[in-house]
């Protein structure tokens, strides 16, 4: 036979063994999921009764812990725990974590946290976030400190569940100090953490605000406060103070803490430009001003992003003395400027209205244009 | 005089939470129906039936907030409570000028979520 079709017919062969393989073994495990969901839909339907009984208070714990035992089937506990761990609260979740405590889930877990296997210490880390396992915080603080990126991110996910505010300064420490977590991921595990943050935030952003100076960060003869301590000490230049301290701010605006207002303004008055940008957020989340407040100065700033979220605020303290730097800014350069600044003018009641009219009637190409398109907006909705 | 228990409509995504809360307002004496999204929590809210909805803030098809919106637009005026997770506590506070008597911050209590319940009920 001719070599070539030998091993044409060999490689055909082959090919479609390993192929056979890969549709075997994907046949299998589909097969075994399936079974395995289906083991599970029998334990739901004969747990979740007990498990109501117990909560309501029909049933007592030793004859539900009995039941639960008697099925042997651990590798479900998980599964059907979980979402009353994160739904119930008070005596409901103290009566749960019982459960699974004399079940042995926590106890499972709290081994597990001390395994090599660093899929097994993820697991465990997050389960007992969800369990608001005190015993184990410093053990999963230490995994902050790790260098695998899971495993940072489970514990911190886990404290960050777990309500414990003394967990916030090492979690957010941790997620500065890893250069995986991006800004956006950071903050949507620190808002985890519940409103009763923002005091120590708020605390630390009133350190700051009395004059932390960067350049003393690499002066060993200054004490460390509590804000320098947050920044990770191998890569200051990477994460610097403005990264820290507006991740704070987003953080007091996205839980609407209006307490932390004098702190804020005290924060306007050094701050760079970012910093600035982020506070005004803040503001506008709040949705309320410091009494100290004074809009007109970044009416003018050179950052079109500033003058844009400042004509913002205006809105929310209509000041008539305003109504003329707004005025100016419906020929600014920018837009969105232009844009917000002929609505912020219609917050101003009849004045701004009238302006609005008689500019939309003018001649200057930019404010016409967009008080006319502003009206029209008005108008429609 | 026989006094007619009062209807409650649940609407919360998660089944076995829904099956839960559906317990417990039945023991305390209440009818109750069930809804697993926001689109069939609608339908049920617009036939009459229900008394007060308890309408979770993040569900499929429609969220609590379009819920309580159509319901306010279609005139129906029965007390809702909302309820959604911890980070969104400003939110549900908004939620409050669409319409809602009062909000719940999961992680609750069963039995806090309750007294709201006869709390709205009562004064209705």
């Amino acid at each position: 036979m001719d070599p070539f079709l030998t091993i044409l017919i060999y490689s055909i062969y082959t090919s479609s063994a390993i192929i056979l393989f890969f549709l075997v073994v994907i046949v299998f495990l589909r097969w075994k999921a399936a079974r395995e969901e289906r083991e599970y839909k029998l334990c739901e339907k004969e747990w979740e009764p007990l498990y109501i009984d117990y909560i309501l208070g029909k049933s007592e714990l030793d004859y539900v812990k009995s039941q639960f035992l008697k099925t042997n089937r651990y590798k479900f506990y998980r599964l059907f725990f979980t979402p009353y761990l994160k739904m119930l609260d008070g005596k409901d979740f103290e009566a749960t974590k019982a459960l699974c405590r004399e079940i042995s889930i926590i106890g499972h877990y709290r081994q597990k946290l001390l395994k090599r296997n660093l899929y097994d210490k993820a697991t465990a880390a997050k389960m007992l976030g969800d369990f608001r396992c005190y015993q184990s915080i410093p053990e999963r603080i230490r995994m902050l400190k790790s260098k695998n990126h899971l495993l940072i991110l489970a514990a911190a996910q886990g404290l960050a569940v777990s309500n414990n505010p003394r967990a916030f300064r090492p979690v957010l420490k941790a997620l500065l100090s890893n250069t995986y977590f991006t800004y956006e991921g950071a903050t949507e595990i620190l808002s985890r953490f519940g409103s009763e943050i923002c005091p120590p935030i708020t605390e630390l952003l009133g350190e700051y605000s009395k004059g932390f100076v960067p350049a003393a960060l690499n002066n060993p003869r200054k004490k460390n406060n509590a804000f320098r301590s947050l920044l990770p000490k191998a890569k200051p230049a990477t994460v610097n103070h403005t990264l820290l301290v507006i991740i704070l701010i987003d953080l007091l605006g996205h839980y609407r803490y209006a307490e932390a207002l004098p702190v804020l303004n005290r924060l306007l008055a050094k701050a760079d430009t970012e910093t600035i940008v982020h506070i005004l957020k803040a503001y506008l989340r709040i949705g309320k001003l410091p009494a100290e407040y004074d809009p007109g100065v970044y009416l003018k700033h050179e950052d079109w992003v500033i003058r844009n979220f400042a004509i913002q605020t205006t809105e929310m303290a209509p000041d008539k003395d305003l109504i003329p730097k707004l005025d100016q800014l419906l020929n600014d350069e920018n837009w969105w400027v232009r844009y917000h600044a002929a609505r912020a003018l219609m917050a101003f009641g009849d004045a701004g209205h009238s302006l609005l009219i008689l500019r939309a009637d003018g001649s200057e190409t930019e404010s016409a244009t967009i008080a006319a398109y502003v009206l029209a907006s008005k108008e429609v909705s | 005089m026989t006094v007619t228990a009062k209807t409650v409509l649940i609407a919360e995504d998660e089944k076995r939470i829904n099956n839960l809360i559906c317990a417990r307002l039945k023991q305390e004496g209440y009818l109750v129906i069930q809804a697993f999204d926001g689109e069939e929590a609608l339908q049920e809210l617009l036939q009459g039936k229900a008394d007060l909805a308890l309408l979770n803030m993040m569900m499929p098809h429609l969220d609590g907030s379009q819920v309580l919106k159509r319901l306010r637009n279609a005139g129906r005026e029965l007390p809702v409570i909302i309820f959604s997770v911890k980070s969104w506590e400003s939110d549900l506070r908004d939620s409050l000028f669409l319409g809602a008597k009062d909000y719940i911050v999961k992680p609750f209590e069963l039995d806090d979520m309750i007294s709201r319940v006869n709390k709205l009920i009562t004064e209705q």
